[in-house]
């Protein structure tokens, strides 16, 4: 049977159980932000999570949600994604994303920004396009001629792209007097006038020309590169404010319902929100409870159960005993018929009077030569010193009775044997002791009769 | 290195839940007091497992005093503390086999081990004759306020001790009184010997060294005559039955046989005889082939201090032999004609007499078989009427032995009925018959 072997004991586990709780209280709660904007963790119609699908398949990709933490390698090749920032670049911002790429022999940049809020990044680039600020038309039908495909596409209120230079107007609306451009191509990357084109709702729908387009323009910008997805921009929300009222209606459609569920749950489990609560409920149950006279000493007799079972339980325990000595035994031969004797538990029965007379006749015959029957028994007991009363009296009873015993006689006809038999042992010790032996002294016929 | 709590530890440990559960609702102030019981008993749990563990590394050395049957046998158990934790206190249990009899010293004991210090204990035994094992000693430690009790370890290894048998110099003395010659060996057949015998006429080709001058000047011719030199082949066969313990201490068949066994073989030495010893263990024969003089004796008290009490009580049934005895002593009997002599109880005898049936009808060896009578032990504790009572009741077994010995007669051994006081001298009378 192989041993069961505790790597961790019981003990450390809860003890570090109870600190990984206290430091969980201590922390705070986990919040897991919800998304409604262009962030790749939203799987909502307004995320980038098929994008980012898109390019972990295709591409080396790194996700940025802190430019600081960026670590690249020397001579990199990267390309810089920012699609629909919902919030401005600082100047600050720019330069440390210039200094985060700053190793890198080829830097190129993919901006989808209809909101202007990625300028800051061009400046800081060095581009020549600039965005603008206000969306002319809801959907321009744009067509686009790139060094890597032809596609018409519909734009979901774009703003127009401005430039000066050399870069190439590759996004022309159609079908308007006024044509705006809405992609440039230049050696720094492309800039394009509209995120919507990288996000979920457009790369989910069935027209596969966006997907096809998005597909050959990463394929053409990034040729054996690292991909930067920027996330810095998205705005995350508190899943508490969706029960808060604290969202506008027109978002809530925009949220991903299954990490809503997931970001509350986290949030809903996390000690630090329960633990207190619970802690001070409890608190006013029992002192509640204590005001009622039988519960009061209810609960401190539970208390004291509770307490001594775990302060016992912590030790394995065993009655005191103190150790077995050694008993010493002795075997004395016949051993069983002496304590019988000595109890008082052995009463002389018929077999016993026929053993004595046998025993008398014996060593009568043994010693004088006459059996105890013979007529001349109890002359030879007289010549060897008994009295000649007893020695007639003992041949006499002895016979008497040694016939009843054996059957030739019923004469008398009522006999207790026990009786009758010690009073034989009686009669016949004094016999024995005229012949030289003895019943009932310590030295008896043992020995002297083999 | 395990202890455990008491019963007592858990009353101390209700006590603190008490206490603490009456002041955490505001019933008496003694929270204080029951963290003071709670830190009271992890103290004495670490001490008792830092105890523990100092008392499963001790050093225990085992000596022994005396191995002659009927004196002390002094065992000394020195235990010596290596470490600086004190062992307080610990409880020892000798442990010796429960046939052997404590004459001094008690058998358990309770005390305390300073740290780099030492333990003496001893105990002294009735030696009684053969091999025993005393120890080891089982420990158990407890903290002074025996609340936490450690494991039952054992403390040092057994002693080995050998007991040899008390050989009584008034029998040895009377064993030679017995025999016709002071210690040199001699039959009554006579020859060339140097003890003289007797006298008798000349007659041609005796040797005119031999005439007895003293007749010759009264005018007769004589040679005187002596006593011709043999030598005897004694073995003894002591069959060693369930029942050769039976009876009070020091005073059983087998120690009995083993002091007549051991004054014989003196005896035998002495008088520069060859002498074996066997001893019949169930269906297992040990013992010493012949040897001759001294180193005939040293064998001998060996051999019966090396007899295992502890192996005979265990034994299932008395029992002597499965048929292959005979055989294998007649593989080391020597050529000559060998005296064997048979030491055994009732309770053996039958079984030991159709083992050694073929040795008699060989014709190489005179087999005695000597049966010691069953002693009725510890009568004098006993009444007279009850000492009387007890006799006419195993009246009927002792006659029983009667008939076992006609039976064992019957297959040509020369058995005989003794008891322990006459059985060495009975023994010596039946060989100076031998001889003749």
């Amino acid at each position: 049977m192989r041993k069961k072997v505790t790597l961790v004991p019981l003990f450390t586990l809860i003890l570090l159980l109870i600190i990984g709780f206290i430091g969980a209280i201590e922390r705070g709660p986990l919040t897991l932000s919800v998304y409604v904007g262009a962030h790749p963790a939203n799987e909502g119609p307004m995320g980038l999570s098929e994008l980012y699908k898109m390019l972990r398949a295709n591409f080396s990709v790194i996700l940025v949600n802190s430019w600081k933490d960026v670590k690249l390698e020397e001579k990199c090749r990267v390309l810089i994604v920012i699609v629909s920032p919902e919030l401005p670049y600082t100047g600050e911002e720019a330069a440390r994303i210039a200094e985060a790429v700053r190793a890198c022999e080829e830097v190129r940049l993919l901006v989808a920004d209809e909101t202007g809020n990625a300028n800051p990044i061009l400046a800081e680039f060095g581009s020549e396009v600039r965005i603008g600020t206000n969306a002319l038309r809801e959907y321009p039908l744009v067509a686009v001629d790139a060094p890597w495909g032809s596609y018409v596409l519909l734009l979901d209120r774009p703003s127009p792209l401005f430039a000066h230079g050399n870069a190439e107007a590759i996004g022309i609306e159609i079908g308007v007097q006024d044509p705006q451009v809405y992609a440039f191509l230049e050696s720094r990357g492309l800039v394009w006038g509209d995120g919507s084109v990288f996000l979920n709702q457009v790369l989910r729908s069935e027209n596969s020309i966006y997907r096809e387009f998005v597909r050959d323009t990463l394929s053409y910008l990034c040729n054996n590169c690292t991909i930067l997805l920027d996330a810095t921009k998205a705005q995350a929300m508190n899943p508490l404010d969706f029960f808060h009222g604290n969202v506008s209606p027109e978002v809530v459609p925009l949220v991903d319902p299954f990490s809503l569920l997931i970001s509350l749950l986290s949030h809903i489990i996390h000690p630090s929100n329960w633990f207190f609560p619970l802690a001070r409920l409890v608190n006013a149950l029992v002192a509640d409870l204590l005001v009622v006279s039988p519960l009061r000493e209810l609960i401190i007799v539970a208390t004291f159960i509770v307490l001594s079972l775990f302060i016992s339980s912590r030790e394995s325990s065993e009655r005191d005993v103190p150790l077995r000595e050694v008993t010493e035994v002795h075997w004395y031969g016949y051993s069983a018929l002496k304590d019988k004797i000595m109890k008082g538990g052995s009463s002389l029965k018929k077999d016993d009077f026929v053993a004595l007379y046998e025993l008398l006749d014996y060593l009568l015959l043994s010693t004088a030569g006459v059996s105890l029957s013979s007529p001349e028994a109890a002359s030879v007991l007289q010549n060897r010193g008994m009295s000649s009363e007893k020695a007639k009296a003992l041949v006499e009873f002895m016979n008497k009775y040694y016939r009843r015993a054996t059957g030739k006689s019923l004469w008398p006809p009522v006999v207790f044997w026990n009786s009758t038999t010690r009073k034989a042992i009686s009669l016949t010790e004094e016999a024995l002791k005229v012949l030289g032996y003895s019943l009932m002294e310590a030295r008896g016929i043992e020995g002297r009769v083999l | 290195m395990i202890t455990k709590s008491t019963e007592r530890a858990l009353a101390l440990a209700l006590f603190a839940s008490l206490s603490i559960a009456v002041d955490t609702f505001g019933l008496v102030p003694a929270g204080r007091l029951g963290l003071a019981t709670v830190l009271f008993l992890i103290f004495l749990k670490t001490y008792s497992t830092l105890a523990q563990a100092s008392l499963e590394g001790l050093r225990v050395k085992v000596s022994q005093e005396g191995a002659l049957e009927g004196r002390p046998l002094r065992v000394t158990f020195e235990i010596c503390n290596p470490f600086i934790i004190p062992i307080a206190f610990v409880e020892l249990s000798l442990r010796y086999p429960e046939y052997l009899k404590l004459s001094a010293g008690s058998p358990a004991l309770l005390g305390a081990i300073p740290p780099r210090g030492c333990l003496s204990y001893s105990v002294s035994f009735l030696a009684r004759v053969g091999e025993h094992e005393i120890g080891p000693l089982r420990a158990v430690f407890r903290d002074p306020l025996g609340i936490f009790r450690g494991t039952e370890i054992e403390l040092g290894e057994k002693a080995l001790v050998r007991v040899k048998p008390r050989e009584s110099e008034k029998l040895r003395r009377a064993l030679f009184s017995i025999s016709r010659s002071g210690g040199m060996l001699r039959t009554s057949r006579a020859g060339e010997g140097l003890e003289f015998l007797s006298t008798r006429e000349y007659v041609p080709g005796d040797d005119l060294r031999r005439v007895f001058w003293k007749a010759l000047a009264k005018g007769r011719l004589a040679v005187k005559e002596f006593d011709r030199e043999s030598t005897q082949y004694n073995l003894v066969l002591l069959a060693l039955g369930k029942d050769m313990l039976t009876g009070p201490y020091l005073q059983t068949p087998l120690e009995h046989a083993a002091r007549v066994i051991a004054v014989l073989s003196r005896y035998f030495a002495e008088k520069g005889e060859q002498q074996a010893l066997y001893l019949v263990n169930g269906d297992r024969l040990d013992g010493i082939k012949m040897v001759r003089g001294r180193k005939g004796y040293e064998l001998t008290i060996r051999a019966l201090s090396s007899v295992r009490l502890h192996d005979l009580l265990n034994q299932r049934e008395t029992s002597v032999g499965k048929g292959t005895i005979a055989r294998e002593l007649l593989m080391t009997l020597p050529r000559e004609r060998v005296n064997i002599i048979a030491i055994t109880t009732m309770g053996s005898a039958r079984q030991l007499a159709e083992e050694l049936k073929v040795l008699a009808e060989s014709g190489r060896c005179s087999v005695y078989m000597f049966l010691m009578v069953p002693q009725f032990y510890g009568v004098e504790t006993m009444s007279p009427m009850e000492r009387a009572i007890f006799r006419i009741k195993s009246f009927q077994e002792i006659l029983s032995m009667k008939d076992a010995l006609k039976e064992i007669r019957k297959t040509g051994i020369k058995a005989v009925i003794v008891t322990p006081g006459d059985m060495a001298r009975r023994i010596v009378m039946r060989l100076e018959m031998e001889r003749m």
